[in-house]
């Protein structure tokens, strides 16, 4: 009976700390992921701009390194720094959104720079197409 | 006389042409943010969006607003995973649109600092269902930037947003937004 008493209060112990790992389980560390695809942004822009549907088939979720040369560093939203890469169509980028953490490394960038950046693609907006949770890699 | 007089009209015609030409009386912002709030029996459901992008023009009082799924935070990562995969489906549907307008447009002065109450209205788009909508907004010019924020309510229901029935009466039928969007003007 002791026994069946301890047993049950074992296999409760574990779901409870299954059902505590899974509602309070980690957000994806994007940072720390291995990316899915390698492309330069304008070539990112240009598989959106052709097809928004595949692309979004393709790209949505995963984990992008971006590659291209800056053409705004946005600040005007504390909440989330924002580094936009020139793509061929003017107008449009490839917007890569910071958590606010990494401002002071946002700052050190410049307009025209060369960089790498990593994120989770979030879809194409109207002015182009977004990827966040950014890291940069060096 | 006269032939100058006519230079003169049409020097001013074409200077005023130009100016028109060079002011488009647009707005955009492509950092936008939106929040949107839940209370429910167990927790509160909370997520915020900073990648909120529209475009208003001052001239039509027109406005587009667009808003990419993915792009929303939330504290609880299994929440923000529910929401996408269960409530949005939002790789079938990863974006959602408001397309309306300011309804008192000329109560508004574009060109000079000031706080305004005004009315906005249009169509929203969440999922693959449409309304139309109606909301209270104030529009704030400063030095030369315009700032927008709304707060309003959806009822989950009108977009096809389904509550598993599990949890149906711990989870809120309305949905409560916020927006404020910091717009610069469009060059």
């Amino acid at each position: 009976m002791v026994k069946k008493i301890i047993l049950f209060i074992i296999i409760i112990g574990i779901i409870g700390a299954i059902v505590m790992y899974l509602w309070n389980k980690p957000h994806r560390d994007i940072a720390a992921a291995k990316e899915d695809f390698i492309i330069s942004a304008t070539d990112f822009y240009k598989e959106y701009s052709a097809n928004e549907t595949s692309a979004n088939a393709k790209y949505l979720d995963k984990v992008i390194a971006v590659e291209g040369v800056i053409s705004a560093i946005e600040l005007e939203n504390a909440d989330e720094p924002t580094v936009a890469l020139i793509t061929a169509t003017p107008d449009m980028t490839v917007s890569c959104g910071f958590k606010k953490e990494l401002l002071s490394e946002v700052k050190k960038l410049k307009p025209n720079d060369k960089i790498k950046i990593k994120g989770k693609c979030d879809g194409m907006g109207m002015f182009g197409v977004v990827i966040t949770q950014c890291s940069l890699i060096k | 006389m006269k032939i100058k007089i006519i230079i003169l009209i049409g020097l001013f015609a074409f200077a005023t042409a130009f100016t028109i030409k060079m002011e488009s009386g647009k707005y955009l912002t492509k950092n936008g943010k939106m929040s949107f709030f839940s209370s429910t029996g167990i927790e509160d459901i909370a997520a915020e969006n900073n990648k909120v992008s529209s475009v208003l023009d001052s001239k039509s009082g027109k406005m587009v607003i667009e808003v990419l799924i993915k792009s929303f935070r939330f504290k609880k990562a299994l929440m923000e995973e529910h929401f996408n995969e269960n409530y949005m489906e939002s790789s079938k549907y990863p974006k959602s649109k408001f397309d309306g307008k300011i309804d008192n447009l000329t109560a508004i002065n574009f060109s000079k600092d000031g706080t305004y109450k005004t009315t906005i209205s249009g169509n929203l788009t969440i999922k693959d269902k449409t309304n139309p909508i109606k909301t209270d907004a104030i529009i704030t010019i400063k030095g030369g930037k315009l700032n927008g924020k709304t707060k309003f309510k959806i009822l989950l229901a009108d977009y096809n947003i389904v509550i598993p029935s599990v949890v149906k009466d711990k989870i809120d039928k309305e949905m409560e937004i916020t927006a404020d969007l910091d717009y610069e003007s469009m060059k």
